[in-house]
């Protein structure tokens, strides 16, 4: 800028009766905005958790707050820019941060904490279900606001630089033309990215925390009986006889019903209680909601696998391998292929009981690290204790 | 005397021990011996200074020689080289003073018809200005005269040749009060011709500013001209609104707008017709001219503005908004949702309903008009701000100056070091030839 621009009057004016008003009142009316928001905040209609009830609206599940919200910072953010000045944008980027990092996260949070903390209300029972409803719909909202402001960020600051990513120069054209003096473009970029990043930082340890909450509560609860009925009256250490019966059975009825019981039983059970959660949760929210509950259902299945020692013979430990892989199988189905992994101790237990004895020789002198065939996250003392479980075998 | 004694003691014989006859005659013997020899060798020594008394003869002839050839040698010095050098001399000089006359000549001739060129541009300027009134014709005459060296117009052959019956003046008063009252002329007629707004003839004599040599009157003039031009138009902008249209959303912002792109039609429509009779980088001095007259008007517009939509005021509001149902509702625990979470939340809408009627002292739809407006003006400001930041960019811009400056340094420095090397050539050649 030439000096006698930047040191004119009318200058000094343009920043005393112009951007210092525009600053303070822009910080007031998204703040007031936000309280707004908040005030005539209404959950979405007619959710509820019976499979069979449809939902009376259409994802994603958010509360009235997050959409307005949003729509104020996108245009709060465009009239900001609109200036051209670098003055407005270093005030009320930041503030927008700010306010939408304590008051709009905040208040989320303290709904979380104070009205929808999905807790039972008898000792020992399941939280009531608009609890658990208004708590999904709140962690919706966390994972919905945190993509709406990347894109909003995007859009503003211009993506030319994921796509093209080859001339730095031409990478925030549109900033540049807005904002031509010196470093303002960048400077201006780098204000936009910093609150991007702010605010996903504070909204990620929230959902991480909810998600954990909300496990806690509504799944974890529902994860022993699941199993434990799965498993109801099922026999590993089957006698010759009782498999001529089962033969004979067999040739009765159809090999399939019987075969399937365990992942059939599971699968009911596992379905009624996830489904309702997944028809309501964004899709990123369920896999947070996915990943933590089958890292639990892990050690649940490890310990139940353990606890059939010395009940388990050569053919109880095929049956005990499929019914596990069903388990894993029902449990990961429609999420992401990488869930798997957290079962590969149950996996490999079972791989261990099954093993012929020369394999098993073979693999029991191995160790973690420096396996020729498979990736073993047992340790040897963990595979000898595997294959302890199926009777005759032990020692 | 050596080879005697040597044979003496050889001998072992000395005369004068002798004590018998057969000692003195083997010392006699002895003796015989060694005169024998000694006068063979004084023999041979005759015998060769015969030889070396020839040489010495004919050494002597050759240095007879010699002498008679440096005599010769030194006559043909003396009487033919000394000639071919002054004669050199005499040539060079010559040529020199040929050369100075020839300038001289040359230098003599410029200012004859620099003074020629004066008398006529004299001559001119009286003329045109006399009955014809053809001002353009003698601001021609006053911007030829204005490249006659000054030492010319100031010299006392010009003063002797010039003036004339009619104007007897030596030529430097002349022209100066011509110029002078040119300008004042020029400067009445610019201003009756703004006044009147006949545009026309505002550029006409806007133009003959420079060719007088007046660039700063005539740009302060225009720059009056202008000035004036934006202050009534923005004034009439900012009167012409009735309260209504005041009071109505966008009516300052788009005061300033017209202000802005009044001021940029200006710059930009005038800035070649300034450039081409004032020289490239005069807009700048009208721009910052401008300027001045935008800060006045673009500070009673925003001024006007703060005071009529009473901003301090909203402020003092905005600053006294308390944010009850955001603060409240952080205050730890202030209905624990121990047993009836679902009675406390219609109960946390009612009091929220009835902050927000109280609250209703900062009208929202007010402050979001406000904003609007203030955006607007911003984004002008900037635009406006970049398109004099470009202009002046284009003309004033220190660093192509800079530029320009270092290459005409490296090529004068080019120059002159290949102007030497001639000129070491031209002398080496010149002794060369006097030699």
């Amino acid at each position: 800028m030439p000096q006698f621009l930047s040191s004119s009057n009318l200058y000094k004016k343009v920043s005393k009766n112009l951007v210092e008003p525009f600053n303070v009142m822009t910080t007031f009316f998204f703040r007031r905005s936000v309280e707004k928001a908040f005030q005539l905040d209404e959950s979405p209609s007619d959710l509820n958790l019976n499979p069979n009830k449809p939902l009376g609206a259409n994802p994603p599940f958010i509360t009235s707050a997050v959409d307005d919200v949003m729509y104020i910072v996108n245009q709060v953010l465009q009239r900001s820019l609109a200036t051209s000045q670098r003055a407005v944008v270093s005030s009320v980027v930041p503030t927008i941060g700010r306010v939408l990092g304590s008051d709009f996260v905040g208040m989320i949070q303290r709904k979380m904490r104070d009205e929808s903390y999905p807790k039972p209300v008898i000792q020992g029972g399941l939280p009531p279900e608009d609890k658990v409803i208004a708590f999904l719909v709140l962690i919706n909202n966390l994972d919905i606001a945190t993509d709406y402001i990347k894109r909003i960020v995007e859009t503003q600051v211009g993506t030319q630089k994921q796509v093209a990513g080859d001339e730095p120069s031409n990478s925030n054209a549109p900033l540049n033309d807005l904002f031509p003096f010196g470093h303002d473009a960048t400077f201006v970029e780098n204000t936009f990215k910093a609150m991007e990043h702010s605010f996903s930082s504070k909204t990620g340890e929230l959902l991480n925390d909810s998600v954990s909450v909300a496990f806690h509560r509504v799944l974890e609860p529902r994860i022993r009986p699941i199993l434990a009925e799965a498993f109801r009256d099922i026999d590993y250490a089957p006698s010759n006889s009782e498999d001529a019966n089962i033969v004979q059975n067999d040739e009765e009825s159809p090999e399939g019903d019987n075969a399937d019981l365990v992942k059939a039983r599971f699968d009911r059970g596992w379905g009624a209680l996830t489904r309702p959660i997944k028809r309501i949760l964004t899709p990123a929210n369920f896999d947070r909601l996915l990943v933590t509950a089958t890292t639990y259902l892990s050690n649940a299945l490890e310990k139940r696998i353990r606890s059939y020692y010395g009940r388990v013979n050569e053919l109880g430990a095929v049956r005990l391998e499929r019914d596990v892989a069903g388990i894993i199988n029902a449990a990961v189905a429609g999420g992401k292929y990488g869930l798997r992994d957290s079962f590969a101790r149950c996996t490999q237990m079972t791989l261990v009981m099954n093993m012929e004895e020369d394999e098993w020789e073979e693999a029991a002198r191995e160790e973690v690290g420096k396996e020729a065939g498979i990736a073993w996250v047992l340790d040897a003392e963990d595979r000898r204790r595997a294959r302890a479980i199926v009777k005759d075998r032990a020692g | 005397m050596d080879v005697y004694e040597n044979s003496d003691r050889h001998n072992g014989h000395d005369i004068f021990a002798a004590s018998s006859v057969a000692d003195i005659q083997a010392t006699l013997a002895g003796l015989n011996q060694q005169e024998a020899s000694v006068t063979a060798r004084l023999n041979s020594l005759i015998a060769s200074q015969k030889d070396l008394s020839r040489e010495l003869g004919r050494l002597d002839l050759l240095r007879a020689h010699l002498g008679s050839q440096v005599v010769s040698t030194r006559a043909i010095s003396n009487g033919m080289l000394s000639d071919a050098a002054s004669t050199a001399n005499r040539i060079s000089g010559a040529v020199k003073r040929l050369d100075r006359e020839q300038s001289n000549v040359r230098a003599t001739l410029e200012v004859v018809e620099q003074v020629a060129e004066l008398k006529a541009c004299v001559l001119g300027v009286h003329g045109s200005m006399g009955a014809p009134q053809d001002w353009e014709t003698a601001a021609g005459y006053l911007s030829r005269a204005s490249k006659i060296p000054a030492e010319v117009i100031n010299g006392s052959f010009a003063e002797e040749i010039v003036p004339t019956a009619e104007i007897p003046d030596p030529p430097r008063a002349t022209l100066d009060s011509a110029a002078e009252s040119l300008c004042g002329l020029f400067l009445r007629e610019f201003e009756k011709a703004a006044k009147e707004a006949d545009g026309a003839r505002v550029t006409r004599f806007f133009k003959l500013f420079p060719l007088i040599g007046r660039s700063d009157v005539g740009l302060d003039a225009y720059g009056r001209y202008v000035c004036h031009g934006v202050a009534s138009r923005a004034r009439t902008n900012l009167n012409s609104g009735s309260n209504a249209q005041r009071k109505e959303g966008f009516f300052y912002g788009n005061t300033l707008t017209k202000l802005f792109e009044h001021i940029a039609q200006i710059v930009d429509g005038h800035e070649p017709l300034v450039e081409r009779h004032y020289g490239a980088g005069m807009m700048v001095k009208v721009i910052e001219r401008l300027q001045i007259e935008a800060d006045v008007q673009g500070g009673i517009i925003l001024d006007t503005w703060h005071d009529e939509r009473t901003i301090d005021r909203k402020l003092t509001d905005i600053k006294s908004y308390a944010f009850s149902f955001l603060v409240q509702s952080f205050l730890p625990a202030q209905k624990p949702s121990a047993g009836t979470p679902r009675s406390s939340s219609p109960a946390k809408k009612d009091s929220a309903a009835g902050r927000s009627s109280e609250d209703e002292g900062v009208d929202m739809k007010e402050v979001d008009g406000l904003l609007g407006e203030a955006a607007l003006m911003l984004g002008r400001w900037a635009l406006y701000s970049r398109f004099l930041a470009s202009k002046c960019a284009v003309s004033y811009d220190w660093r192509s100056t800079y530029y320009l400056l270092t290459i005409t340094a490296s090529r004068i420095r080019c120059y002159i070091w290949k102007r030497s090397a001639q000129l070491n050539n031209a002398a080496i050649s010149l002794e060369q030839q006097s030699i």
